[in-house]
């Protein structure tokens, strides 16, 4: 679904079922993962990671209602400095990220998924291009 | 020890706005505070206390924090010693001769960075208008009342987090369905929309601007048009 960098936008159906199923794709990421600290965005308490992963859908629900590349681009930018000072290392957070994918394959319909999981490559995608580069700036 | 990014922002302040940055990190409040008297005492402009101290430094508070070269507390010390200024201000700001129009300014639901559309409250106050700042994570249906009740002419909403622009969205959406004044223009600002400068069409607004004065800038070029009866799309 990307495009010469652009992304298609999520229909209103798909933005819905999205926001809908919220929960049930936050679950299935806990349940996939086991042990927290394998969880999107962050390592430590359930609590904090239920939390930090409803803010992780909310930022793509973001994404999804306005395809916007340049916010994309940023925010996976602002992550790649962000997260590893929390102690998350890059390459968790990118497992985390492929994990968060699979829960929105399991839980949203194949229409929706279809959707939605091109802006799951886009940003897997950009946050290796970003990492890849040369050596970030502690 | 400052990271390049840091130390960069750093020296590209102003001499004022650097003591002012030093003060509020060394927990200082009254010094912080006794320097934005002074230089309003020996003549500096309200205006160019928010655009060259208060919104530089508060940018730079959150860069500092990105880099954890900050605390989350320093932050929100560092933010509430700005919030003290701007009200310790007010009695310069409160004092324009009123020109019939209102604002109302917001943040919306879920959104807790608040000083920047506070700053375009104030401007526009100091430009004559009627303004009613709602503040931090305000919901939609009361901010559409407010919008309704004070016959607002502009609404200024603010989100500085990506994810919460579903919820600037919602907001319009709801403005616009009301029954309100069909002459209301929704002007958006915050950090998604300085990133991706079309971003304010599509998220349905009228107008957009990076700041403050811009602000004042973009609103009375749109309600000059408006007279003209030309279009009211405007960003910059």
């Amino acid at each position: 679904m990307s495009e010469g960098g652009r992304l298609s936008p999520a229909g209103s159906t798909t933005l819905a079922e999205f926001r809908e199923k919220s929960d049930a794709i936050v679950a299935a990421v806990l349940s996939r993962t086991g042990e927290v600290e394998h969880a999107p965005f962050s390592k430590g308490h359930r609590a904090t990671v239920v939390e930090r992963m409803k803010y992780a859908q909310k930022t793509v629900e973001s994404f999804l209602a306005v395809p916007s590349v340049a916010l994309i681009r940023e925010h996976m930018e602002w992550l790649v400095d962000r997260v590893p000072r929390e102690g998350v290392s890059i390459a968790s957070f990118i497992g985390g990220l492929k994990i968060h994918k699979e829960a929105v394959e399991e839980v949203l319909s194949a229409a929706a998924a279809e959707e939605v999981l091109p802006y799951f490559d886009f940003m897997i995608s950009e946050i290796e291009q970003i990492a890849d580069q040369p050596k970030r700036e502690s | 020890m400052r990271n390049r990014e840091s130390h960069d922002a750093v020296r590209s302040l102003t001499p004022l706005a650097r003591h002012y940055l030093d003060a509020v990190l060394d927990s200082d409040r009254h010094g912080a505070t006794a320097l934005v008297q002074d230089a309003v005492e020996n003549g500096a402009s309200v205006r160019d206390i928010y655009m060259t101290v208060f919104q530089p430094v508060q940018q730079l508070l959150g860069l500092l924090w990105q880099k954890s070269e900050i605390s989350v507390a320093q932050e929100h010390f560092s933010t509430a010693v700005t919030q003290l200024n701007m009200s310790l201000l007010y009695s310069h700001i409160f004092t324009s001769e009123k020109n019939g129009r209102h604002l109302v300014a917001t943040c919306v639901g879920g959104e807790l960075h608040e000083i920047g559309v506070r700053m375009v409250a104030d401007f526009f106050e100091m430009e004559g208008w009627d303004t009613y700042y709602l503040g931090a994570n305000a919901p939609a249906e009361s901010v559409v009342e407010t919008v309704q009740r004070v016959g607002a002419d502009i609404l200024a909403v603010s989100t500085s987090m990506t994810y919460n622009i579903p919820e600037v969205i919602a907001l319009i959406e709801k403005a616009k369905a009301a029954d309100i004044n069909p002459e209301l223009r929704v002007l958006v600002g915050g950090r998604p929309f300085n990133t991706d400068k079309e971003l304010w069409r599509r998220v349905g607004a009228d107008l957009y601007a990076p700041d403050a004065q811009t602000a004042i800038n973009v609103v009375n070029e749109a309600l000059d048009e408006r007279s003209a009866g030309g279009t009211h799309e405007r960003g910059r």
